[in-house]
């Protein structure tokens, strides 16, 4: 809400600068996002002398205050006589120094300025007209209400109290301690009774527990200078007297308010529930169907407003309205604020309505509005306010305790500052006891409830800043390691240095692409109001966002994508949903660019490398098996087992699908994908190995060569080596696969012996033991030694 | 004999490899060496002279012996310095690391983060991302039709199920299964239905709850004020009311702008100050929803990591954490400072 400090100065004095009066109430609460002083530059008054009208042109002859000048305008016609603010050529306004403006035969020697040019919500094309009595050529700035600051105060759900002019104010005297002015309210009846011209009733107290309505002759026309500017200044576009002072009154005190006109009433009002399918067209010009859980101001035919939200269009304040039915009403936050949504309209009304309004302002507001339209509306007002209600409202009573509120501050707030700011906020306060005091909450606070609450109160206008820091004194000790989150470090870690880049997706992505990675359809968690059709669908998978951040990578000119993701993947649980933990990897492209190896591409055995160092952070080893998943390629692909558990997959991503990713196949290029569950390995976080042995005698090696079959898979070999119990390491150290016989590759292995004994090794015995490896291995694999 | 001294002299000033000395040594000393010829000549001479030539010639040997071993060492230091200095490597190239991988500046915040708290005796707990609308907004204090639920729109999978908006409920599930006292701090990723220039529809909470007897609005002061100059250094921290549902009082916390210094400048909206953070007092209704006794009360805090990194490492776009470009991860590296 935007706040007009000249406006605000009617409801207080405010001795402080308007910088330190916004830094006096964002430390309050009410947190002021922006000050604007209104900048006039070099406009000056002038006044419309004469008005030739050409070819949609209108050639002003302006009164500058010394002589005359003209300016030649393509807007709305002004009259003659309005006072209006120009700006000569060669002046500044804003950033930039008017030019001369020639259109055809004419030359303009300024422009005249509309409420728009002012950042105002107005039509630029409508030259604004200023106060009669302002001077010409004076400067723009003064008259009064451009010289002003708009402050633009961001209001939290709870500070419905404070969202007018005067409700601002009322902050401003709790924290200075000043008295609030509240305007003048007189007004005159002409005689005439309001039960002559009306009658209401409400149907559901529980919803409009207060309705109340005046009735006024007025005359419509434009509203006085003053009030215009102030609406516009609070972002409402003025449109005639009546209206613009119901607006006026509703930014001044909170109160939303509505003007019926009365010749379009058939009959009484009821307050109703609208009925199944009733229609209303509002001020908005637009149809909308209501049901019966919301509420309607209805004459004897038909519902003529959405109650606390928008009036209804065919009973509107007219350039014929003769008389008025002036609404000032209490909604129900709740009931306001579901008919608000359901009908996706909001109002400056219904949101201070669903926020709460104050049930005894009514009145006062009716009061002010019809003083108003006394001055600027030839108001002839009937005597008598309609004024239904069932009881009256009551100011909520709060018991505290001056050492209860120290104590949840932490402060030593004296009883006296305690009970000062209490009266200063209206709370009426009342000493019981030598602790204890009641407090009086003003209606107008939906907010209070308990002492927690009165203590924010004192805190705020205290000042936060006057509760000195402490540290806690604490009974709670620390309880375990949060594995998740200890897994989730050790993995970024580990798999950084290993040169992988961690990567964070959105949790939801489109379906079709999930389905390309995740056959079981009937456990995808699908979002009711998605943002956009490709985040409609909760992953069950980390690698549909991978596959995005290599198309993005590859767009971006990226010659090496090596990244990774822990996160959630999401799956339907009968109401619920299951999550659990998925660490994904993708690998794709040149292997890091460097001096002294040589580049290569990426391959399935660098993803290896990342499922194994994987394996390693939860002290584990996997079972490599092929694999059968269709969007893997189906000879380089390998399903990850832990003890009997399938984890996950890693391999190379299917040949097919490169195209669906827009990504050209390119057959050096592979992309090599893996994802594995992660929720066993976070359990086997801290699983240790105990130390073994080392044996006293030196190591003793041996390297063994053979040729076998290519389609052997080397870790079946590998096995049967450590099996012998006379090995204690056997590292594969070079394969070649070209070789003339096409179908064998070459495998040769360093072995490590194991002595079980403390004796060194005899040469003989050494010999015996890699004979034994060999025939193991040549009888089951049918390898043969290499010549 | 001086003539021969001052040859040796000369010569043996010239000689630059252990073989050219060798055979500087043989020519004067060696079997047929112009010292050896001395002593032959010396044979014809009267005995006092022989004795006296005969010293002479000693002293010259041995003088010319002592300068082929000085000449001699000389040449071994040489030789060893010469072969260390064709062995000069360019120690500029770069290491033989590998350059490559990073962890993403969120988790290194909230690692960061986690462990500020940890030092302060916070435990670490996790909740789900999905979330009951019960523990996201209403044992939260925040009922249904709640004008608070305005500030958070909210992604729903169901009716009663949804995405959480914030890490709040994490204080719910472990409150209604710990008795008090508790300390923890939650990391984890939140939704709003929500996307704009500074808006992402997921983005990152850690939520913080403390829990126990005698805790005061005081005490949440002094542990948020040592967090936040642990984390950002030597800043103001100030305090201002707020509203959430959950808490009362409640606060929004500022810092002195980090940019300006509070000066003011763009980033802080020429204020001085950045909003950094959201806390307060428990409220009642939430401790009662958990049915912990009145005698405990405590407080909470929340704040979005998204916020804190691109204070820190002075991020101007919150979308650049999700596009995850190698280019943008890479400045987050262990090797930070290091060009792809």
């Amino acid at each position: 809400m935007i706040v007009s400090y000249n406006w605000l100065k009617e409801f207080i004095d405010i001795e402080c600068s308007v910088s330190e009066l916004a830094d006096k109430i964002t430390m309050a609460g009410l947190e002021v996002d922006s000050v604007k002083k209104i900048e006039t530059y070099d406009a000056v008054i002038g006044q419309i002398a004469k008005i030739t009208s050409k070819n949609g042109l209108n050639i002003y002859k302006v009164d500058t205050g010394n002589g005359f000048t003209e300016i030649v305008s393509t807007g709305k016609r002004l009259n003659v006589n309005d006072k209006i603010a120009f700006v000569e050529n060669g002046k500044k306004f804003k950033d930039t120094i008017i030019k001369s403006k020639e259109f055809g035969e004419f030359k303009s020697n300024g422009v005249i300025l509309s409420a728009y040019d002012f950042g105002m919500d107005a039509p630029s094309d409508e030259g604004l007209v200023l106060e009669e009595t302002a001077k010409n050529g004076a400067k723009l700035n003064s008259i009064d209400e451009f010289n002003d600051y708009l402050i633009e105060i961001e209001f939290t759900p709870n500070r419905a109290d404070a969202l007018s002019i005067l409700g601002v104010a009322r902050d401003i005297k709790a924290l200075t301690k000043k008295e609030l002015k509240y305007p003048n309210k007189d007004f005159k009846t002409n005689g005439k009774k309001i039960e002559d011209i009306i009658s209401a009733k409400i149907e559901n107290y529980a919803n409009c527990p207060r309705y109340t309505l005046a009735a006024v002759d007025i005359k419509v026309k434009p509203s006085p200078f003053f009030i215009k500017m102030r609406l516009l200044k609070s972002g409402i576009r003025p449109i005639n007297n009546i209206v613009d002072i119901t607006n006026y009154v509703l930014m001044a005190f909170g109160q939303p308010m509505h003007a019926f006109d009365a010749d379009k009433i058939d009959g009484s009002i009821t307050i109703r529930n609208a009925q199944i399918q009733e229609k209303i067209t509002a001020l908005d010009s637009k149809e909308y169907e209501l049901d019966e859980d919301m509420l309607v101001i209805s004459d004897d035919k038909k519902a003529i407003a959405i109650a606390g939200v928008m009036g209804g269009e065919e009973s509107s304040i007219s350039d014929k309205t003769t008389t008025i039915l002036l609404e000032s009403a209490h909604f129900n936050p709740t009931s306001v604020r579901l008919t608000a949504r359901k009908l996706k309209l909001h109002t400056e009304a219904s949101h201070r309505f669903e926020r709460g309004v104050d049930p005894n302002l009514c009145i006062d507001a009716t009061s002010y509005a019809l003083k108003l339209l006394s001055l600027y509306a030839d108001a002839k007002i009937y005597e008598g306010i309609i004024d239904l209600k069932e009881h009256s409202f009551e100011s909520k009573k709060i018991i505290c305790k001056y050492s209860g509120i120290n104590k949840l501050l932490g402060s030593n707030f004296n009883k006296d500052e305690i009970f000062e700011v209490m009266q200063n906020l209206q709370f009426k306060p009342q000493n019981q006891d030598n602790d204890s005091f009641i407090v009086y909450a003003p209606t107008y606070r939906f907010d209070m409830e308990n002492e927690a609450d009165v203590a924010e109160e004192v805190a705020r206008i205290m000042g936060y800043g006057n509760i000195t820091a402490t540290m806690p004194v604490v009974s709670v000790s620390f309880k375990e390691e949060n594995k998740i989150n200890s897994y989730q470090k050790r993995v970024a870690e580990a798999l950084s240095y290993m040169g992988m880049f961690e990567v964070i997706n959105y949790s939801f992505t489109e379906s079709s692409r999930l389905k390309l990675f995740d056959k079981d359809e009937d456990k995808f968690v699908y979002l009711k109001n998605p943002l956009i059709e490709n985040q409609s669908v909760m992953r069950t998978t980390i690698a549909c966002g991978l596959m995005d951040n290599l198309v993005f990578n590859i767009n971006k000119g990226a010659k090496t994508v090596p990244i990774f993701e822990f996160g959630r993947v999401f799956f339907k649980d009968k109401d619920y949903v299951k999550e659990s933990y998925k660490i994904g990897f993708l690998m794709w492209g040149n292997t890091p660019l460097n001096w002294f190896e040589k580049e290569r591409f990426y391959d399935f055995y660098d993803i290896k490398g990342v499922s194994e160092a994987i394996a390693g952070i939860s002290n584990s080893s996997f079972i490599y098996k092929r694999s059968e998943k269709e969007f893997l390629h189906p000879k380089r692909s390998a399903d990850l087992f832990l003890q009997n558990e399938n984890l996950g997959y890693i391999g190379e991503l299917h040949p097919d699908l490169y195209e669906v990713f827009g990504i050209k196949f390119d057959r050096k290029k592979r992309i090599l994908i893996g994802e594995l569950s992660a929720g066993c390995l976070i359990e086997r976080l801290n699983n240790i190995n105990m130390y073994k042995k080392i044996p006293k005698i030196p190591t003793v090696t041996r390297d063994l060569a053979v040729v076998a079959d290519k389609d052997i898979d080397v870790q079946d070999i590998i096995s049967t080596i450590k099996n012998n119990e006379n090995i204690y390491s056997a590292t594969l150290f070079d394969v070649y696969d070209q070789l003339k016989e096409k179908n064998k590759k070459s495998l040769a292995f360093r072995l490590i012996l194991k002595n079980n004994s403390d004796s060194t090794f005899k040469d003989t015995e050494i010999d015996e033991i890699v004979n034994s490896v060999y025939n193991e291995i040549e009888n089951k694999f049918n390898v043969k030694l290499r010549g | 004999m001086n003539s021969i001294k001052k040859e040796f002299d000369s010569l043996v000033k010239s000689v630059e490899d252990k073989e050219s000395l060798k055979q500087l040594k043989s020519s004067f000393v060696g079997k047929k060496g112009k010292i050896t010829h001395f002593f032959k000549q010396m044979n014809g001479l009267p005995d006092v002279s022989k004795r006296e030539f005969g010293r002479k010639i000693n002293e010259l040997k041995g003088y010319i012996e002592d300068e082929i071993r000085k000449k001699s060492q000389e040449i071994d230091k040489f030789v060893k310095q010469r072969a260390l200095e064709q062995e000069l490597i360019d120690i500029s190239l770069p290491a033989r690391i590998n350059k490559f991988g990073a962890v993403h500046p969120i988790t290194k915040t909230i690692i960061e983060i986690e462990n500020i708290f940890q030092s302060l005796g916070f435990n670490v707990e996790i909740g789900p991302e999905i979330e009951y609308d019960k523990y996201n907004f209403e044992m939260l204090n925040i009922p249904k039709e709640h004008p608070a639920r305005d500030m958070q729109d909210t992604f729903y999978v169901n009716d009663n199920v949804l995405l959480r908006t914030h890490t709040s409920p994490t204080q719910i599930r472990i409150m209604k299964d710990t008795p008090p006292p508790v300390m923890f701090v939650s990391p984890g990723k939140v939704y709003r239905r929500d996307s704009d220039i500074t808006h992402s529809p997921m983005f990152h909470q850690i939520e913080g709850l403390l829990i126990d007897k005698n805790i005061r609005f005081s005490d949440l002061k002094g542990v948020l004020i040592q967090f936040l100059q642990m984390f950002f250094g030597d800043v103001p921290v100030r305090f201002r009311p707020s509203y959430f549902p959950f808490t009362e009082p409640s606060a929004e916390v500022d810092i002195g702008c980090i940019m300006c210094k509070g000066k003011g400048c763009r980033v802080c909206s020429h204020t001085g100050f950045l909003e950094v953070l959201g806390c307060g007092m428990v409220h009642p209704n939430v401790l009662a929803n958990v049915e912990y006794g009145k005698e405990y009360n405590g407080f909470a805090f929340g704040l979005g990591i998204e916020r804190f990194a691109m204070l820190k490492y002075g991020i101007d776009n919150i979308k650049l954490f999700f596009e995850n470009d190698i280019r943008f991860l890479n400045q987050f590296s262990y090797m930070a400072g290091k060009t792809l």
